[in-house]
């Protein structure tokens, strides 16, 4: 028994060493140690911190190949202009924390950006300040690193395409996301082969593409994130078993605009999410066993498009209020799932008080499927001729498929919720 | 009065004939949408182009969802074109361009497809990022078969 306490206080010892090895301290400023960011981590030992005051220091290609604490201090401004990345990581367990990079140029042969991790795990990126550059942060082959509180600016106006995207994660797994702001870039924060992502709490707004954006990368989640005025929303394509819950869709307004799209994607959630404003709240091709619970569809130009191979979907305890168009559907019979929805748009009874409508909801309106055909049609919308063709279809059905229907629409609208709880 | 006429019926059938020319239109970035996958195009080193024969245009964000839709749809006598890496953008014959195959180019859908046209990018693109080239047809031909590349 003894020689076990011993052996055990024998790695308490090792551990305080271990944590006493390199806790030096090298500062950068005017007139400090180091004049230069570059000098100071070439002199670093590894797990030295790296102090830089507050100042302007234009270095190019500083390059961290070991494990490092990179702290600002009134958050130093580093200008990356030139053909490098301003800031590579190639090293784990890298804190960069407090600093301001700006001015990393576009460049079409190099995808360079403010801090680029290579092959570097552990990571933490926290608290900086990155404007004016082409890629914010780009991880490549980087997993279980901490990207939070950054606040990422690009320079792109509208119609030009200057711009590459504020997070950018290509082959890189199990990253957390969280608490980030994004805004004008191409997109927000892009997933390219990137499973078990967590992307949490963050702020994506005016990108010129998608707020998010999922390709090929599996076993993500998104949590109360919100999208705002973007090129088109949030795209989630060619990926499985995605969550989405407690984000705000808003305001993604233009001709090719949405909330959601989805594309190729099978078994996701869509729970308790808000969708605002959006020409197209949620548009879906080739999306199958997806449920939908507990969202709001409200002021939409269309609440749900579901178009063509969308099989086995679950739409049920939705509000769709005040939308132009609840549904549209180009498939004739369907096997997805519509039911206990509360729809604005409902006048039916309901007799026995039982707070389900006594005749099922149709969703679809004759001049959603004319719109479909014509899309120019849509001038017409509101007019007094479209209200009774509306009206002459709802008694008595000849174009809009019969199937597809909310049996038991509800005559109140439900009270969701959409904050996060702190267990999520 | 009866020239007059002939004017006019020459005009129509000029308009018509014009009409159904096969001219490529420029790709609009970060407007266009993709006719395959619905994506916006907004990479202005990838992107394709395909016109009907009766000169209905098609934009794709990269060149393997064209491919894609030329297998899924009858293109016969349909013209392609695609987006030269390194150029701001422009369209060419695909017949006019390199396509190359690197590990270290990715191209937006995942297939690692690059279109070279300049003689100086295709020397420098190259000499940088190893890998493989291919013609147009030869990349159709295979294109199932083509290797994967992951890094």
């Amino acid at each position: 028994m003894l020689q076990k306490r011993l052996i055990y206080l024998l790695f308490l010892f090792i551990g305080i060493s271990v944590q006493g090895y390199g806790q030096k301290r090298l500062e950068v400023g005017k007139d400090k140690a180091f004049t230069s960011v570059r000098k100071a981590i070439n002199n670093a030992q590894p797990f030295d911190t790296v102090l830089i005051y507050e100042g302007y220091y234009k270095e190019a290609d500083i390059q961290i190949d070991k494990p490092l604490v990179i702290e600002g201090i009134n958050y130093p401004e580093i200008d990356g202009s030139g053909d490098e990345n301003a800031i590579t990581v190639t090293s784990d367990s890298v804190t960069i924390r407090g600093i301001s990079v700006v001015n990393v140029s576009t460049n079409y042969m190099n995808d360079l950006a403010a801090i680029t991790l290579i092959k570097a795990s552990y990571c933490t990126l926290e608290n900086n300040r990155l404007r004016n550059n082409f890629f914010g942060i780009f991880l490549q082959r980087s997993n279980f690193n901490l990207i939070q509180n950054n606040r990422i600016e690009g320079n792109s106006k509208e119609d030009e395409v200057s711009s590459g995207n504020a997070v950018h994660l290509w082959y890189s797994k199990n990253n957390r996301i969280l608490n980030n702001e994004t805004l004008k870039h191409r997109d927000g924060i892009y997933l390219e082969f990137a499973d078990f992502t967590t992307i949490k709490g963050n702020f994506s707004h005016d990108q010129i593409r998608y707020g998010l954006h999922f390709m090929f990368s599996n076993n993500c989640k998104y949590i109360g994130n919100e999208f705002e005025n973007n090129g088109a929303g949030v795209a989630v394509m060619f990926s499985r078993n995605i969550l989405m819950r407690y984000n705000h869709f808003r305001r993604n307004w233009g001709s090719a605009s949405y909330g959601l799209l989805l594309k190729e994607i099978y078994d996701a959630e869509v729970v308790n999410n808000q969708f605002t404003e959006n020409t197209i709240a949620i548009y879906g091709e080739s999306a199958t066993r997806i449920k939908f619970l507990n969202n709001s569809f409200k002021d939409n130009g269309w609440g749900f498009k579901l178009l063509g191979s969308c099989y086995d979907n679950i739409v049920s305890e939705n509000n769709f209020i005040n939308n132009n168009f609840d549904f549209v559907t180009n498939v004739e019979k369907s096997s997805n799932t519509i039911s206990k929805n509360y729809w604005s748009e409902y006048s039916g009874y309901d007799l026995d008080r039982n707070g389900v409508g006594d005749i099922p909801h149709r969703p679809i309106k004759l001049f959603s499927v004319v719109t479909q055909v014509v899309p120019d049609a849509i001038i017409l919308n509101q007019s007094l001729f479209v209200q009774l063709l509306d009206l002459a279809e709802k008694v008595n059905p000849t174009i809009t498929s019969v199937h597809i229907k909310d049996p038991d629409p509800v005559m109140k609208p439900w009270r969701l919720f959409f904050k996060p709880k702190s267990n999520d | 009065m009866h020239k007059l006429f002939c004017y006019i019926q020459i005009l129509f059938l000029v308009a018509v004939l014009g009409s159904c020319s096969q001219k490529s239109e420029p790709i609009q970035f970060g407007k266009d949408q993709c006719a395959l996958c619905v994506m916006n195009i907004a990479d202005k080193n990838y992107g394709a182009e395909i016109v009907s024969d009766k000169g209905k245009v098609y934009k794709f964000d990269a060149v393997e969802c064209m491919i894609h839709y030329m297998m899924k749809n009858d293109t016969e006598g349909w013209a392609p074109y695609a987006v030269a890496f390194h150029e701001g953008g422009k369209l060419f014959k695909t017949s006019e361009l390199k396509f190359y195959r690197s590990v270290e180019l990715p191209s937006p859908m995942g297939r690692y497809i690059t279109a070279l046209h300049e003689d100086s990018i295709v020397k420098k693109v190259s000499k940088k990022h190893p890998g493989k080239f291919y013609t147009f047809d030869e990349l159709k031909a295979q294109f199932h078969d083509l290797p994967v590349l992951a890094p």
